[in-house]
């Protein structure tokens, strides 16, 4: 516990020294509240460019989710991240199916799966797009780049961006899904389910958001 | 010098020492005006609704200054802006309630009353007028009269101003306290509690405690990352600004502390002071930011964020309950040693035996005896997770036994350590009471005794009732070793309780003697032989009655 302060002396200033220590300490505590405002200041311009990566990121999470509703319609106007099309879902339900109704129109031919319908394929296109080919990571003053995993050991990669894909494990599994970075061989014909996360002043992921592409 | 004030111990009221339920004595027959005035604004009515007054006011004044840096959050604003807007409603009808009840009861008011026309006076002081800024923008938007935005919310910020009216006084007091002494003296009231700080002290020792609390909620809610997520850079703000306010304070501490006694020495006083715990804690609270911002780019030093944790312990200083367990700790540390070594050895010997009969059974369980180590404290302390269990019949046999000790073993420091505390506040009970056998030996109590009453009585939780119980107590020994019969007459004269009470039993003596003896015979010898002047006889006869 702090000594109960008692006054000196009846209070009695022992002025001496006193302008001395005055000038000291103000010059102290100038000195102290200099220091913090440019480290605080440090902070915030740090903090600024965690918070343009994620600026960048939530770009992303907003550009692959409106193309998740899209790519897997009919005619989509990037075909290297186009989807299999909900025509040939429907016409593999319908040979599921054990007799089609006479009714029912005939769906169009699905889009067949080739080597564009990689995640690789898609993000070379991707680059030439709008919000992406103006990005620029604040931490490198270059674009930002898709990596596997942020890694607080590496500074190249802050403000960098990762996408992990969450595949799901068959019922009765001890864990849910499977998280893995996607990579570019990925298929993309399918729906996925992906989280973004993007690469703090620390190298540690934020992660942006959980969306479906 | 100026005179000592004292009180009869007769006359003493443990409620306003203690200072707790104390009653305002406000007369029911006071005209409307004044009789709100005197409970609701009186300085200087004790036990008057002014403090309770004005602290929710001063609570509501810093909610908004929050309220005003969330609406600049539109993550937050937008979902809640109806909650926002209800608030602001609140608010402005609080601060106008107390706009107009200022303005009514401005000529029951000191400052105003002698003034021609008090209203009038009040409407134009500094007070009035940041009262006034406080609301009026909120009419002026109802009125129809265009307000930008910006503009809005720098009025409303101005009601932050309104906690000059707690603050300003008590920095009125506090320089007047500390009139004619040094910075360094100022700063040390300021910053040590003592005689010389008031109100003011308190006021920052409150500003210090909430910017505490601020910053610890915040590291905790930086944690959530949908809180973090929107609210990171204020979080980043919020802590430059709090370690800024931490820094002063610390520097403010290590330049005064030369004016505590035992610290004296320019540069060993402030190393002794630097080395104290609490200062201890000081640096370990605002050092992660410092080294956090000129490393990042060398080291990562995010795991020293955690130690911006030891803020709270902040809370701790000046905190009696915290120094009564230091106390207790350092006083039995030789008893909690000892206790702390036999579990060591238990738990060594445990987890030896464990590996010795479990090992060949669960080779990955018990792998070796630092593994085992594991099992026996979970098992000794009764936590029992149930990971690592014996399965061999010896081993279960062995843990039985082992539990049954590890009860004992591991209950000792606990029962030390609370038996110990316990003991503490009886000792600081009877110090008291010795103490208090000093303050009333001579029947009477000066206000600075009063003031130690009153400390003591607080430090030690005491209630208005073991406060009397405790002077009563006393006051009765007191009088029961004061045996005035065998008392030299001026030792009597010196304690003026004693000399009253010596007088009542000289009066009673009289009285007996008068009933006693024969009236007839007392008067013969009286007049025969001229022995008592007239006045003597006329006393004579008062007293005997």
């Amino acid at each position: 516990m702090e000594t109960q302060a008692e006054p000196r002396a009846g209070g009695a200033p022992n002025r001496g020294d006193q302008s001395e220590s005055n000038f000291g300490f103000l010059a102290l505590m100038a000195g102290v509240v200099i220091a913090v405002v440019w480290i605080g200041m440090l902070s915030f311009k740090e903090g600024m460019k965690t918070e343009e990566s994620k600026r960048n990121g939530e770009a992303w999470v907003a550009w692959l989710s409106e193309a998740s509703s899209k790519r897997h319609e009919p005619g989509y106007a990037l075909a290297a991240c186009a989807g299999g099309t909900p025509a040939a879902v429907a016409e593999a339900v319908a040979v599921a199916a054990p007799e089609p109704a006479a009714d029912v129109p005939t769906p169009p031919a699905a889009a067949p799966a080739s080597a564009a319908n990689t995640w690789g394929g898609c993000l070379a296109d991707m680059w030439k797009q709008k919000p992406f080919a103006d990005m620029v990571n604040p931490f490198t003053g270059k674009a930002p780049v898709l990596i596997e995993k942020c890694d607080p050991a590496d500074y190249t990669l802050h403000g960098n961006i990762s996408i992990d894909k969450s595949i799901a494990n068959p019922i009765g599994s001890a864990v849910a899904a499977t998280v893995s970075p996607l990579v570019a061989s990925d298929a993309i014909d399918a729906k996925l389910q992906l989280t973004l996360a993007v690469c703090d002043k620390g190298g540690y992921p934020i992660k942006v958001s959980d969306f479906e592409f | 010098m100026e005179e000592k004030t004292y009180v009869s111990i007769d006359d003493l009221d443990v409620k306003s020492i203690v200072g707790t339920d104390i009653e305002a004595d406000i007369s029911k027959d006071l005209p409307l005006r004044k009789w709100l005035y005197s409970w609701l604004l009186d300085p200087n009515i004790e036990g008057n609704y002014q403090k309770f007054f004005d602290k929710w006011i001063s609570i509501l004044i810093v909610i908004n200054l929050f309220a005003l840096l969330f609406e600049q959050v539109p993550a937050v604003f937008e979902p809640y802006k109806h909650w926002f807007h209800y608030f602001d409603i609140f608010s402005v009808a609080v601060f106008t309630l107390e706009y107009m009840l200022r303005l009514y009861m401005a000529p029951e008011d000191p400052d105003f009353a002698a003034k021609r026309n008090a209203r009038t006076s009040y409407v134009f002081s500094p007070f009035a007028i940041i009262d006034l800024l406080a609301i009026a923008p909120f009419y002026l938007q109802y009125l129809g009269i265009p307000l930008d935005l910006r503009a809005l919310r720098f009025l409303r910020l101005l009601r932050i101003l309104k906690l000059f009216r707690i603050i300003i006084p008590a920095y009125q007091a506090f320089v007047k306290a500390n009139e004619g002494r040094t910075l360094r003296q100022k700063i040390h009231a300021l910053v040590f509690p003592g005689t010389y700080g008031g109100r003011l002290q308190e006021l920052f020792d409150s500003f210090i405690a909430v910017c505490v609390l601020l910053s610890v909620f915040a590291v905790v809610m930086e944690s959530v990352h949908s809180v973090s997520y929107i609210l990171n850079i204020q979080f980043v703000i919020l802590d430059a600004v709090m370690v800024g306010v931490f820094t002063i304070e610390y520097v403010m501490r290590m330049y005064s502390c030369v004016e505590e006694p035992g610290f004296k020495s320019p540069v060993g006083g402030r190393f002794k002071q630097a080395t104290t715990v609490s200062t201890f804690i000081d640096l370990l609270a605002i050092l992660p930011f410092f080294l956090e911002g000129l490393l990042h780019h060398v080291i990562d030093l995010r795991f020293l964020r955690v130690f911006r944790l030891t803020r709270l312990l902040k809370l701790t200083r000046g905190n009696d309950a915290t120094a009564t367990l230091v106390k207790v700790l350092s006083r039995e540390w030789p008893v909690i040693s000892a206790s702390a070594f036999i579990m060591i050895l238990l738990v060594v010997m445990t987890a030896s035996l464990g590996y010795l009969l479990e090992h060949d059974a669960q080779p990955d369980k018990y792998e070796n005896i630092p593994t085992s180590i594991y099992w026996a404290v979970i098992t000794l302390a009764s936590i029992g997770y149930g990971d690592i269990y014996p399965v061999t019949p010896i081993g279960r046999a062995m843990t039985v036994v082992m539990a049954f000790a590890g009860i004992g073993i591991f209950a000792i420091p606990a029962a030390i350590l609370a038996s110990a505390f316990s003991d503490e506040l009886v000792k600081e009970r009877d110090a008291l009471k010795a103490d208090l056998h000093d303050i009333m030996k001579d029947g009477r109590i000066s206000t600075e005794e009063l003031e130690y009453i009153r400390g003591e009585a607080k430090r030690l939780h005491l209630s208005v009732e073991e406060v009397s119980a405790l002077i009563r107590q006393i006051h009765q020994e007191v009088e029961r070793r004061a045996d005035t019969a065998s008392m030299p007459i001026h030792k009597i004269a010196a304690q003026p309780a004693l000399a009253v009470e010596h007088y009542k039993t000289l009066l009673s003596n009289i009285r007996q003697l008068g009933i006693l003896m024969d009236p007839a015979e007392f008067e013969r010898m009286r007049v025969a032989n001229n022995r008592l002047t007239p006045d003597e006889v006329a006393l004579w006869e008062k007293i005997r009655g």
